[in-house]
């Protein structure tokens, strides 16, 4: 029996993902097809009548702009959104810009799928010598975390997103869930896939072929124990999920399939 | 020297202001113009270079929208944000929906200007037969405001009454800390702060017009008095214009 529901959105493109680099840590925008895919999900919310009380999401730019276009499609600007560190997307450590193709190129499709989707091997660490080290370790926002900037991450495997997700979720996102609040978290791939999988109990093998599509809202059904009751809901219209599923899986490969 | 900096912004031109519309609680959007003064605002900051740590704004979307067009001109959507009933707008009860043209005609215009412009002359209540009672009094968004705190119409004075609590609790604890404030909200709620922050007088902010869209810098002492007048950021034809533009609001058209 139900007694709670959770949205789960991975934010739309970002213009990095439109040319198949590694974004991670670095603080893009969303592209213009991003900003439309949450405003499409943001309207198709609206329709189906959902009602938020409270938003978490990262501190990167695009999780945060998703969730304002969701909240201004339904209306619902109005509705607190807390953000934190804890839900971004996963380190990529020294593979953080690199085009996804020319890596698979390089280091072949099996390689790059196991960086992108095993659950405990974590990729080389970025160091001061990587173009993106000091865009990311000199802003400002990662002296307001609840770790000491020395501490954060400087690459993630899937495991250790997870490892410095769960507090947060424990502190901070289940008693508001326990209150019969309905939270959306407006976050990134691995993060939300993170999360998915200790939620549902995926095991480390199963989670690298569960893909995310980007700006389809996901749903979660959960009892009073926060356990689903059902398989997760991806809303929306079905075959439109299906192509956004293929083009997610494309991108780990060399060249598009046709 | 100034221990601390505190921005105001009045969130700018709504579809109601376009139509001359008595807005309060109403949650009307940013018209276009409103959209275009609140990214001009946010570059002003931008091209200041203006850092944040906490920001503040109402529950209603003109301001935080406003806000959110600011945030992302100057590169801070990460910043905290708190939004609260206590910085809307001032309630205008029965008037909110009414053309201001048309109820100067009806009224006459000294009757609006009392009440737009009075200190503590509150205007009709909002009552339950009237058309937005249900979607402003009903609305989810004030479901934890007891009977005493949701308001069915507002004086100035009351408007200054329950949003100066906040600034005291919630704002001023914040400053102490150091931390760099700013308040996206609306034209009396930011009337409260002002007036509090310069020991003006009833008379005085009654003829304060605050610009729309455009930041309002505080340069503060450690006792959190302003150093000098409120500066504007931006160029100086913009801001004459628009207060001008603001004082003409309420004449009936002839």
């Amino acid at each position: 029996m139900s007694k709670y529901k959770l949205f789960l959105l991975r934010h739309g493109e970002g213009a990095w993902n439109k040319e198949n680099r590694f974004c991670s840590w670095v603080d893009q925008k969303l592209s213009e097809d991003g900003v439309k895919e949450a405003q499409d999900c943001g309207r198709l919310l609206k329709e189906q009548g959902y009602k938020f009380d409270l938003v978490f999401t990262s501190i990167l730019s695009r999780s945060i702009q998703t969730a304002w276009l969701v909240l201004e499609a339904m209306g619902q600007e109005w509705v607190p959104v807390v953000k934190s560190w804890r839900l971004n997307e996963r380190h990529y450590g020294s593979l953080i810009g690199l085009n996804r193709a020319e890596m698979a190129l390089q280091h072949g499709e099996e390689k790059v799928k196991l960086w992108r989707r095993s659950y405990d091997v974590t990729p080389p660490m970025i160091d001061e010598s990587h173009p993106y080290f000091l865009e990311i370790y000199n802003d400002r926002r990662y002296t307001t975390c609840d770790v000491p900037k020395e501490n954060l991450p400087r690459a993630e495997s899937l495991k250790e997103v997870l490892d410095r997700l769960l507090p947060y979720w424990g502190s901070t996102v289940v008693p508001e869930i326990r209150k019969g609040r309905t939270v959306l978290i407006s976050a990134h791939g691995n993060s939300c896939r993170a999360l998915l999988k200790y939620l549902e109990g995926i095991s480390d093998k199963d989670i690298a072929s569960v893909t995310l599509p980007t700006g389809i809202p996901v749903l979660l059904e959960l009892d009073e124990n926060l356990k689903p009751v059902k398989p997760r809901q991806l809303l929306g219209d079905q075959a439109k999920i299906q192509a956004a599923i293929k083009k997610v899986e494309d991108q780990g490969k060399a060249r598009p399939s046709t | 020297m100034a221990a601390y900096k505190l921005v105001l912004i009045r969130h700018g031109e709504s579809c109601w202001n376009q139509e001359n519309r008595f807005c309060g609680w109403f949650d009307a959007d940013l018209s276009e113009t409103g959209e275009h003064e609140a990214k001009r605002g946010g570059q002003a900051l931008k091209d200041a270079g203006y850092e944040f740590d906490i920001c503040y704004t109402s529950v209603l979307k003109r301001a935080i929208r406003t806000l959110w067009f600011v945030l992302d001109s100057i590169d801070q959507m990460w910043l905290p944000v708190h939004r609260t009933w206590r910085l809307n707008e001032r309630h205008y009860g029965g008037l909110t929906g009414l053309n201001k043209a048309e109820t100067a005609a009806k009224h006459g215009e000294a009757q609006v200007k009392i009440w737009r412009r009075s200190f503590d002359i509150p205007p009709p209540s909002m009552d339950e037969g009237h058309d937005f009672y249900q979607s402003i009094s009903k609305d989810r968004r004030y479901a934890d405001l007891t009977e005493d705190q949701l308001p069915s119409c507002e004086s100035l004075k009351d408007t200054i009454a329950r949003a100066l609590p906040f600034w005291n609790e919630e704002i001023v604890p914040q400053i102490k800390e150091g931390k760099r404030v700013l308040i996206a909200a609306h034209g009396n709620s930011l009337r409260g702060i002002v007036k509090h922050l310069e020991g003006m007088s009833e008379e005085a902010i009654m003829e304060l017009n605050l610009p729309t869209g455009i930041p309002i810098v505080y340069e503060l002492d450690k006792n959190l008095k302003p150093l000098g007048p409120m500066q504007f950021l931006g160029d100086e034809e913009t801001v004459k214009k628009a207060m001008e533009a603001v004082a003409a609001q309420g004449k009936a058209k002839k």
